[in-house]
């Protein structure tokens, strides 16, 4: 089977795209463009062949020419096209992204799937959850025939799909913002022991809810619990809450100027600026190693999964989201590919009642270490679980062995 | 006293570290993004001037980053040979690139003659590539460059000629910022890396790529009675994307001797796979993977000397320069791994670097001169044979890397050595040096 990948070749993104497959040949790194230097794009084909389930393929990386080639599939990437032009830094949120679907890349997408039919698959993995203007539009203008894979678990119509291990992957190659790093992480962390908290909250960007959480830790009185606020370089960029100073004022005051995480030290302690790369690489070195435990802000209903689990994960961190709903997200990955569902310990639990919980279980010696064994152990199953899922299964693929083996059937 | 200074570069907050790094500033001038644009992405260059004052020994400094603007006007300028590069995408790193050294020649030395040539002007010039070639005579600067331009420089010799600097805090500086290899990530390693308490063997020896003196030292460690240092061989898995050619005999012949369990595959599945061979996959690479080998590692970091003897300018010896840091010891000493260089120069070096900014010294816990050397690698053996000899060695050699480590990240903090020099240079014709 053949597949066009309108993409500039990098080792990265064969293993984004192809993952779990075995190349026939060691998969190539450079070629005269890139060889001195990496920052130069491969404009050339770069063909591949290699095996997945008992299948033959053939990626072929050909930037934007062979969009006429009707012999195989085509797949683009809306977020690598921008990151290849440089239009964004990396995958996630941007205020441009989804300006260009009307009128640019949606037409031309129609365009080819006038011949290519059903042949096209688009990637939109963006690591937010929901546009209703960007779903509106996709849903609205773009030809039904076009295959469209997200990175959420709702209002998924017939043209839409999720391949689970291209969400995953999409956080590691391309390594845009470092979160291949906190995997290798994993192998040092372990030997750190002595944690100053027993349970750590850290906040950047303060919300509504985030600061009522701390407002509830902070009632607690509990010196296990803690809460950090790292300084977002400039509150105004993102901000989208009225009482943002009100906020910001009143959780530097309950925590303590010892729990203000300064993002712009001087010279070697400067993190930069609010890029997500920064951040993150801020948060490995600063905010892994604060407690035992990280509580961490992550909203999701179940539909969606960002940075924040994903790290934890492959560093191997043990932590708790404040919704439940992180983990039935990787529970869905897990019965997609027949692996057993995992019980969080503190499944059930709502943000009040699963603070009131872990203030219960720190501040006892007993109650805690037993609370510590069961979602470390729980971190590392799950851990466990999906890098196997991530080094044997691909959602894409699997898709096109399934329609392959249908029309094969239809005949 | 008051100093403007211009900077033909893009502006970033890191590459304002790297120039000037030591002074008094206010954190908030130090800004991250000039737009809404380059505010939420670091891929577009910041080509906007940006001016930041600071203070630094009590002297004002009015910096200006103008990019390739403002050449004629009065006041200091800088430019420096690897920054440009990147500014122009002709480097992803501020390694040595033989292919474009070429461009110092066409373009630097013309332009900084042209330019230098405007009164109350004062053109400094930065060449750090971490490399030990001689720069100064390989690009004939002692004649072709104007005398009104300072070049600042990694080597050592030469201090007679008075426009060629070594600048030691800038050099430093180049391997954080930009931080193009990760390496100020080894700093923050070292954090996490002092609670790791389970290694395998007492002392490591990685080998990468393959020169005379690493094969050296390994025949000598291979033939050790009773071996307590082991070797790992990192699959440098295309010598042919570098160099043009390939070292597959050797390496069969080394993979043997070390076993299946001390070769480093560098091209793992998916995850594991650290790709092609630049040099900051190679760092990466580096750090997570062969730190967790040993508590001690050998580096076969560069020696002037062993080029002075062997090396392809024997013959013509101004061109080999005297240097010694690269990404081996700085990336060993900003993560606090206790490291043994081939060279016992290396060790001097450092410790004359802390003695010339007036900072005490430790002495370092094993004398030698050269572990190809004389019997030094079997004393090194010995000492790892034994274990309360070994522990009282391994707990003075971290006292001598922390005690190095932290007198450096200090150092860079209140020291600028190319400001020392700036601030006492003289214009062309020096009408306006106060302002």
């Amino acid at each position: 089977m053949k597949i066009y990948i309108h993409h500039y070749y990098t080792y990265e993104l064969f293993w984004y795209f192809f993952h779990a497959t075995h190349p026939k040949e060691k998969i190539p790194t450079w070629f005269e463009e890139n060889r001195f230097n990496k920052n130069n794009k491969v404009n050339q084909d770069v063909i591949i062949d290699f095996k997945y389930q008992d299948f033959g393929f053939q990626a072929i990386f050909c930037n934007n020419r062979y969009w006429d080639n009707s012999d195989g599939y085509h797949l683009w990437d809306y977020t690598i096209y921008h990151i290849e032009n440089k239009n964004i830094g990396d995958r996630g949120w941007n205020v441009i992204l989804g300006k260009d679907l009307e009128h640019d890349i949606i037409p031309k997408i129609n365009n080819y799937s006038k011949k290519l039919k059903d042949k096209i698959s688009l990637f939109f993995i963006d690591w937010e959850f929901g546009s209703p203007q960007q779903s509106y539009v996709i849903e609205k203008k773009l030809n039904k025939n076009v295959i469209i894979f997200k990175d959420e678990l709702i209002n998924i119509s017939d043209a839409q799909k999720v391949s689970f291990t291209h969400i995953l992957w999409s956080f590691i190659f391309p390594n845009t913002i470092k979160l291949r790093e906190y995997y290798f992480l994993a192998d040092y962390l372990k030997y750190k022991k002595d944690y100053k908290y027993r349970i750590n909250y850290p906040v950047r960007r303060i919300t509504t809810g985030k600061y009522n959480t701390i407002k509830k830790i902070h009632s607690f009185n509990n010196p296990y619990f803690n809460c950090t606020v790292s300084s977002f370089t400039n509150y105004y960029k993102h901000d989208r809450t009225e009482d943002r100073d009100v906020y910001l004022e009143d959780c530097l005051n309950k925590i303590g100027i010892e729990n203000l995480i300064n993002k712009r030290g001087y010279n070697l302690d400067d993190f930069g600026g609010e890029w997500n790369d920064n951040n993150m690489n801020e948060f490995m070195w600063k905010l892994l190693t604060v407690s035992e435990i990280n509580l961490i802000n992550e909203v999701s209903s179940g539909h969606s999964i960002n940075e924040k689990s994903f790290s934890h994960i492959l560093a191997n961190k043990p932590f708790i989201p404040t919704m439940e709903g992180t983990f039935d997200f990787y529970n869905e990955v897990f019965k997609t590919y027949g692996y057993p569902q995992i019980e969080s310990p503190t499944k059930g639990l709502k943000r009040n009642e699963k603070l009131n919980f872990l203030n219960d279980v720190s501040s006892d010696d007993e109650k805690w270490n037993e609370f510590y064994n069961k979602v470390e152990k729980f971190i590392n199953t799950l851990r466990n679980q999906i890098l196997e899922i991530m080094n044997t299964r691909n959602g894409y693929l699997d898709y096109l062995i399934k329609k392959e083996n249908e029309q094969k059937d239809i005949i | 006293m008051s100093y403007k200074i211009y900077v033909h570069h893009n502006y970033s907050y890191e590459r304002f570290w790297y120039f000037f790094h030591g002074v008094d500033v206010d954190i908030n001038d130090v800004v991250t993004h000039t737009n809404i644009d380059n505010a939420f992405n670091k891929q577009i260059p910041i080509t906007d001037k940006v001016n930041i004052k600071c203070k630094y020994k009590n002297n004002n400094l009015d910096i200006t980053f103008v990019g390739k603007a403002d050449w004629h006007l009065e006041g200091h300028h800088l430019l420096d040979y690897s920054i440009d590069l990147y500014d122009r995408n002709l480097a992803s790193d501020r390694g040595y690139n033989s292919n474009i050294r070429w461009v110092v020649d066409k373009e630097y030395i013309p332009l900084l003659n042209k330019f230098s040539k405007y009164d109350g002007t004062k053109y400094h010039f930065m060449y750090i590539d971490w490399e030990g070639h001689n720069t100064w005579y390989e690009h004939k600067m002692d004649t072709t460059l104007s005398k009104d331009v300072n070049v600042y420089v990694d080597e050592i010799n030469d201090e007679n000629i008075e426009r060629r600097k070594f600048v030691f805090t800038n050099t430093v500086m180049s391997f954080i910022y930009p931080n193009t290899l990760g390496l100020k990530d080894y700093m923050h390693f070292a954090d996490i890396l002092k609670y790791k308490n389970d290694y395998k063997h007492k002392i490591n020896y990685p080998i990468r790529r393959f020169y005379r003196s690493k094969l050296i030292l390994f025949n000598k460690i291979m033939k050790l009675e009773d071996r307590h240092i082991n070797v790992t061989h990192s699959s440098f898995h295309d010598t042919s994307q570098y160099a043009g050619w390939r070292e597959t005999e050797l390496r069969d012949d080394l993979k043997i001797k070390i076993g299946k369990e001390n070769f480093i595959e560098k091209r793992e599945y998916g995850i594991d796979d650290w790709g092609g061979e630049w040099n900051d996959n190679n760092v990466s690479e580096f750090m997570w993977k062969m730190f967790s080998f040993a508590e001690v590692n050998i580096l076969p970091e560069y020696n002037p000397f062993e080029s002075m003897e062997h090396g392809d300018f024997k013959d013509d010896l101004k061109m080999i320069g005297e240097s010694y840091m690269t990404e081996k010891t700085i990336s060993h000493i900003f993560a606090n791994k206790p490291f043994i260089p081939i060279s016992y120069n290396t060790i001097k070096f450092y410790e004359s670097m802390l003695e010339k900014n007036n900072i005490e010294t430790v002495e370092f816990p094993f004398k030698y001169s050269d572990l190809t050397k004389g019997d030094s690698i079997i004393r090194l053996n010995e000492i790892a044979k034994n274990e309360e000899e070994w522990n009282d060695f391994v707990k003075k050699l971290k006292n001598w890397n922390s005690h190095l480590r932290k007198s450096i990240l200090d150092l860079v903090n209140y020291k600028n050595d190319l400001l020392d020099i700036l601030i006492k240079s003289k214009f062309r014709k020096p009408k306006l040096n106060i302002l």
